[in-house]
């Protein structure tokens, strides 16, 4: 399982690129595609991965039937388990914009464009954080040594790419740090794996363990937050760049960025425990970059 | 033990028996009861496990043959928390390599650590109250994992605890109540029984009394017609025992006749030598010597004749008057039989012992041993001898009576020997019945014996001093 575990890991990183390169191709057909549909009355296809807290049906629903009723056009939520499913829909053009983490946003930054950026408790910035069962008597990363641990998904910025990067830091990788490692594909798992013991520690969206704490204390109370990351920028809604100028997309934004501005708009946004959406520069990635920079080295 | 069981009476009996029966029937019946309920509670348990087990197996496959950890887990963890009729406390999903590969209870079984795989059968541990059993999954022949897992029973232990506490009061309750039932059921069937019992017990003598009609009425057929048959029974008997009694006066007036006629014999020889000292006196009365042998012969004869006449009045005399026995009453019965030996020429060995008078019923004990002796007699061989002995030893009165006859017929003897015994069918051994009554009035007991060179011994012992058993006869 270990030995798995880990080429499963790396092999995302090479398979990144091969999708970067099929997205590539891809993008100038969807590109022609996406205009043809710009003018009819399609469906609107928003990709939305696990960096959302509240992903039930009756959520989504509403969530689409917000913008639907204000696009004039259907909107469809595309699931997928992996970020990398919906980066490769975005990429390829079956949809219009997706909600994805800001890892796979900086991975492919030269093809992409920010529709909007969540603000999170007063700023467009979240946390990682590295979290233990609340009765692990390790103080720091070190303690974690020759232990389980669970990441979120192999393209996500504080489920992995964090604490691969606090790992390079001290010339370590997960293969070589951890007896063995798993990704659950699910912020939330992580915190249950940790909360069972499945894994003795993971690494988590600080923003979904914030509203974890809210909402079901059970879970977090069995685990304990043992490192903070720097602030990162919040995973964002973006769009082949190449079809930002669409009017779906062009009014997506808008909609998006005057949601607050409306009750109904408000009660969406409180559902995610969000203060609103922002138009937020590029570099608000730039720490997320950073950490990229630094662990492809290693790859 | 068992002779206090036999005393125990059958209306206690026949419920115990009942309850035991009771109690026997329903713990074979609970043992069965019991025995299925497992039977059918592991089968139960096994096609319910099984299929929750063929659905975990399933489910859990594709993420078992890709290592994932995450996934295994989250199937294993959703199956344990389902809570279905089957609640597994732990779901384990092992690699072919004995490693764990997820656990829904991971701080036990955790992850990477090594656990063999198990017998895939259902085995049930009453006393942890739990079961195992394992799944081995297979792909194309190869075995990719085995899922194996703990079931809690407790529920059907609980269950099969309660149905024992059930069986058991039920089964008591049942028992105690068939055993009460049984015991009035019984009280009721044995009462004419019991009046039976009573009736029985108080016939005396060998003179039961019937049982009244007014009583009967109420009992079952079977009862009835029982006491029927004892009622007819006692009839015969009182008729039996009338016609005994009649036979005995009849016996008494024939022994009186011969009495009364070898009273007249006795009392007609010295009769015929006084009538001829009589005559020597008229004749030569101025002959002293003459006058004074006359005078001597009738003076002898009359003293023999006030022998006889005094004897007799002693022997019939109202026998409940007599309070003592003097050594001379005894001594009066040779007169009583002298003319019944003298007719048969028999030789009366007499030996009495008795000093003085003693405590008993004097009349009674004259009219046995007279009649022991006048059948001695009758029993003896022309001048042959019969022997009486008596004596007073201790508390007790000793006599025998020996003849040289052929033998007491062992049914004669049994008038002897038998308390309550029936009066002959015949006129014969009417007396030895009569004096076998008046021997148990006196509350004495006889011993018969037969001597090898011929003739019969009978041994009397009377107790003195015991004449208020009168009474209780």
């Amino acid at each position: 399982m270990p030995r798995d575990g880990r080429s499963t890991g790396f092999s995302v990183i090479r398979l990144d690129r091969r999708l970067a390169v099929i997205g590539g191709v891809l993008s100038f057909a969807g590109l022609a595609v996406g205009r043809a549909r710009a003018q009819s009355s399609d469906p609107v296809r928003i990709g939305i991965t696990p960096v959302v807290i509240d992903s039930d049906v009756a959520f989504l629903d509403r969530f689409a039937t917000y913008f639907s009723g204000r696009l004039g056009r259907p909107v469809i939520i595309e699931q997928r388990r992996t970020y990398q499913e919906i980066t490769a829909l975005l990429l390829s053009g079956q949809i219009e914009a997706a909600w994805i983490c800001g890892y796979p946003y900086v991975q492919h930054r030269d093809r992409l464009k920010l529709v909007a950026v969540p603000v999170y408790r007063g700023e467009p910035l979240y946390q990682s954080y590295v979290i233990v069962a609340a009765d692990n008597p390790a103080q720091s990363l070190g303690g974690l040594r020759n232990q389980i641990h669970a990441f979120s998904d192999p393209d996500s910025n504080s489920g992995f790419l964090v604490t691969r990067w606090l790992l390079h830091q001290i010339h370590e990788s997960p293969r070589s740090f951890f007896s063995s490692y798993f990704f659950t594909y699910g912020h939330r798992n992580v915190v249950r794996a940790v909360a069972a013991d499945l894994a003795q520690s993971g690494s988590v969206d600080g923003y979904v363990w914030d509203i974890l704490q809210q909402i079901e204390p059970p879970l977090t109370d069995a685990t304990r937050i043992l490192h903070r990351s720097q602030k990162l920028g919040f995973p964002p809604i973006a769009c082949l760049a190449a079809r930002a100028e669409e009017p779906a997309i062009v009014q997506l934004k808008s909609l998006l960025l005057e949601m607050d501005r409306e009750e109904s708009g408000r009660e969406l946004l409180a559902n995610l425990h969000l203060d609103r959406f922002a138009d937020e520069p590029e570099d608000l990635f730039a720490g997320i970059a950073t950490l990229y920079d630094a662990v492809r080295s290693d790859a | 033990m068992i002779a206090r069981w036999r005393r125990i009476p059958l209306s206690v009996k026949i419920p115990l028996l009942v309850a035991v029966l009771m109690l026997s029937a329903g713990v074979a019946a609970s043992a069965v009861v019991l025995k299925r309920l497992e039977a059918d509670q592991e089968s139960y348990l096994r096609n319910l496990s099984t299929s929750m087990l063929d659905g975990v197996a399933l489910a859990v496959a594709p993420t078992i043959m890709r290592r994932d950890v995450w996934e295994t887990f989250d199937v294993l963890d959703r199956a344990a928390q389902a809570g279905g009729r089957v609640r597994p406390t732990w779901l384990t999903a092992i690699l072919p390599d004995n490693t764990v590969l997820a656990s829904s209870q991971p701080r036990r079984f955790p992850v990477g650590t090594q656990l063999a795989f198990v017998a895939p059968d259902l085995s049930i541990d009453a006393a942890s109250e739990t079961a195992h059993l394992a799944r081995t999954i297979q792909q194309a022949g190869t075995t990719v994992g085995q899922i194996s897992a703990e079931i809690h029973i407790g529920d059907l232990i609980a269950a099969r605890r309660q149905a024992l506490r059930t069986l058991i009061i039920v089964n008591g309750l049942l028992a105690l109540t068939f055993a009460g039932l049984g015991y009035l059921a019984v009280r009721l069937l044995l009462r004419p029984v019991a009046s039976l019992t009573a009736h029985v017990g108080e016939t005396r003598a060998g003179v039961p009394r019937p049982i009244p009609r007014s009583l009967t009425a109420g009992w079952p057929q079977e009862f009835q017609a029982l006491a029927d048959r004892y009622n007819r029974m006692t009839s015969a008997a009182a008729e039996r025992d009338a016609l005994a009694a009649q036979l005995a006066e009849e016996e008494k007036v024939a022994v009186i006749g011969r009495l009364a006629s070898g009273m007249a014999h006795e009392v007609n020889n010295p009769l015929g030598g006084m009538m001829t000292a009589l005559d020597t006196l008229k004749v030569h009365g101025d002959n002293p010597a003459a006058r004074a042998r006359s005078i001597a012969l009738v003076e002898r004869g009359l003293l023999g004749i006030r022998n006889v006449v005094r004897s007799v009045l002693v022997s019939y005399k109202d026998s409940t008057t007599a309070s003592t026995l003097d050594p001379g009453d005894l001594d009066d019965l040779q007169f009583l039989v002298a003319h019944e030996r003298s007719r048969r020429q028999i030789r009366l060995v007499w030996t009495n012992a008795l000093q003085s008078p003693i405590d008993v019923d004097g009349g009674a004990v004259r009219q046995v041993v007279l009649n022991l002796l006048l059948n001695a007699c009758a029993a003896t061989p022309v001048r042959g001898t019969v022997t009486f002995m008596a004596l007073a030893k201790g508390d007790h009165l000793h006599m025998a009576v020996r003849d040289e006859g052929n033998g007491l017929p062992a049914p004669m003897a049994n008038l002897l020997n038998t308390a309550d015994a029936q009066p002959p069918a015949g006129s014969h051994g009417l007396g030895l019945w009569s004096a076998a009554r008046l021997l148990r009035r006196l509350g004495g007991t006889a011993t018969v014996r037969s001597h090898a060179r011929g003739g019969t011994s009978i041994r009397l012992v009377i107790p003195i001093g015991r004449r208020t058993l009168d009474a209780a006869a």
